[in-house]
């Protein structure tokens, strides 16, 4: 049959070019919206677009000046469950040192880059509790030098490298949680905790649970946004990635409409031919095999066309590298798993929509395809 | 074989029209032996087709019964119908109905494609067929590159290349000038004899009668009670 398919669509090329074009536009909207969904994933897992919550005191001023109960972390992963990715207790002081005034941090080192996208500039991350890492402002302030040393509240330090991140205006150092804790004593423990929040969580629920949560248990704390544009950012990100995955719902669906479309055209046109097929012998199987070898042809060659077209699209329209979101550059590309997903579902859709359609021409009598009713003797 | 090839007892085929009922056939009994050339004749609208349609299966009766080379075509399955089309019955048209994107060899084999052959083994039967019908010069060309006999010259090789035991011919030479025509019914005589197999042809040409071995006139969808039945 696939022969017939063949010659069929050879016969009438507009028209199979036409249906390649329809399905072709639906197919390309899809193979770009589905990368760009995920993109747009990318930079939310990546911490692009930071989803924090900052945790402090109620009632102070000055982040210093607050102080982290024992347990609270505790706590704040019980309200958040699982919409929380992970909590960092940071050491949070401002003090002179060596005459300048430093901002500084002590925090996990795990979460330097994922939690609060410190980027190496020189040198390396720490290797162990004698050595700081300097934001690139403090090093230009103080005149530190990666495999120099500081000293910070009488204890000498080595400056393992120098960092920046993105908003940073101020002269950070940067120091493991567990190095600052035995630096300035337990008494005063963390000053902040800093919810780092799935990308997949709404920020803006999560924050009005956490702030009821601590109500609910007596605990005196807010939750501030990291930056209130950024959470509205994060927002509007989530929703165009959902509203990208929804778009790419409906190319399918469309994919599946139209295919649906063709075919009910092709076989309402082939009437004559597909009674001829039936007459000389072929059963239903064989004139549904040729009715779906057909659509199958067409979707292969829409989906070629489009995958091409995407491709070049990526490459040469937008630039694979040169793809960026409010700032963040990600990769848009299509992976292997993408383009053969996209494959399946698009035949698979047009394979769909194409056995709806001929249903009805595969449940009628060789005769009614012909048109030999009563008075058609010339059929 | 058995002695009654087509054997029809109170055959009818009735349609829906709107909220009437149309008796295209009403019951009509008959019997075609076997190698007959059957002529079925009658003015436009008289069932002839409809007749063609129960004797070929590509349409059920709507009561009565109708055996053909013993197969009782009501108690049928589609796929037994199917079956019994592409084993036994050659069909031609009037207007041919030859596949317009498929060349004249490729249209006559179809039938054994649907048998189960390949295309190359039905290609090389189907240019023996059609050389033995005068066509072997014309096997690339598509059907509307050749004239109204050739095209039917194609349609009757397409009809008999699988060797059924019956051949249905509706109006086969009604589009034909009259020199094609008599081409086409010389080589359908010729087949007849050479294949034995029963052609049963419905015309509204009164000239075909004195080729007929039997002849079967309908009149708005019933036995003309007149016709010979020999």
């Amino acid at each position: 049959m696939i022969h017939l398919a063949l010659r069929d669509l050879r016969h009438d090329l507009l028209t199979f070019g036409f249906s390649v074009l329809g399905l072709g536009v639906l197919v390309f909207a899809f193979l770009l919206l589905i990368p760009l969904s995920l993109a747009i994933t990318r930079i939310g897992e990546a911490g692009g677009v930071p989803q924090n919550l900052i945790i402090m005191e109620q009632d102070v001023l000055q982040p210093e000046q607050s102080r982290i109960a024992p347990g609270l972390a505790e706590s704040v992963s019980a309200i958040l469950g699982d919409r929380l990715d992970r909590v960092d207790p940071v050491v949070f002081r401002i003090m002179r040192v060596e005459g300048h005034p430093i901002q500084l941090r002590g925090v996990a080192t795990d979460s330097w880059v994922t939690t609060f996208h410190l980027r190496l500039l020189e040198g390396a991350w720490p290797s162990d509790s004698s050595e700081v890492v300097l934001g690139q402002l403090a090093a230009q302030g103080g005149g530190w030098h990666t495999g120099g040393e500081i000293n910070i509240y009488g204890r000498r330090f080595r400056v393992s490298g120098i960092a920046d991140g993105p908003g940073t205006k101020t002269q950070t150092a940067w120091m493991s949680y567990v190095t600052a804790s035995a630096l300035f004593g337990p008494e005063k423990g963390a000053q902040l905790l800093v919810a780092h929040l799935k990308p997949s969580a709404d920020p803006l629920t999560s924050r009005l649970d956490l702030e009821n949560g601590f109500r609910s248990i007596g605990a005196g704390y807010d939750a501030y946004f990291e930056d209130a544009l950024l959470r509205e950012y994060g927002a509007a990100l989530n929703d165009l990635r959902s509203l990208s995955l929804l778009t790419a719902v409906i190319a399918i669906a469309a994919v599946t409409l139209g295919s649906h479309n063709l075919a009910w055209l092709a076989a309402e046109e082939r009437q004559r031919l597909l009674g001829v097929l039936r007459t000389v012998g072929f059963d239903r199987r064989a004139v549904g095999r040729y009715l779906m070898l057909r659509a199958g042809v067409i979707s292969v060659t829409s989906y070629l066309l489009a995958l091409a077209a995407a491709i070049l699209f990526i490459e040469h329209g937008i630039g694979p590298n040169d793809f960026t979101i409010g700032g963040t550059q990600t990769a848009l590309s299509l992976s292997p798993a993408m383009v053969v997903l996209g494959l399946v579902l698009a035949c698979a859709a047009s394979l769909t929509g194409t056995w709806l359609s001929a249903r009805h021409v595969l449940s009628a009598s060789p005769a009614s395809l012909l048109g030999r009713g009563p008075g058609s003797s010339f059929a | 074989m058995p002695q009654i090839f087509v054997q029809a007892q109170a055959l009818t085929r009735t349609y829906r029209r709107g909220s009437e009922d149309v008796h295209a056939l009403l019951d009509v009994t008959l019997a075609i032996p076997p190698s007959a050339f059957a002529v079925v004749l009658g003015p436009s609208g008289s069932g002839k087709s409809t007749l063609l349609n129960l004797i070929g299966g590509i349409d059920r009766p709507t009561s009565g019964r109708l055996r053909v080379d013993g197969l009782d075509l009501h108690a049928l399955t589609e796929r037994q119908l199917d079956g019994y089309r592409r084993d036994r019955v050659g069909f031609i048209f009037q207007f041919n109905n030859l596949l317009p994107n498929l060349d004249a060899l490729e249209n006559v084999a179809l039938p054994l494609v649907a048998q189960g052959r390949s295309w190359a083994q039905a290609r090389h039967q189907a240019g023996a067929q059609l050389t033995a019908l005068g066509l072997g010069n014309r096997v690339g060309h598509r059907p509307a590159e050749l004239s109204g006999g050739e095209q039917q010259r194609v349609a009757l090789a397409r009809a008999v290349i699988s060797r059924p035991a019956l051949v249905l011919a509706d109006e086969p030479t009604g589009d034909l000038d009259s020199g094609s025509a008599e081409i086409v019914l010389d080589l359908m005589s010729s087949l007849n004899r050479d294949l034995g197999a029963t052609f049963v042809i419905a015309t509204h040409n009164p000239r075909l009668e004195s080729r007929a071995t039997h002849v079967i006139e309908l009149t708005n969808g019933r036995m003309t009670p007149s016709a010979p039945q020999t």
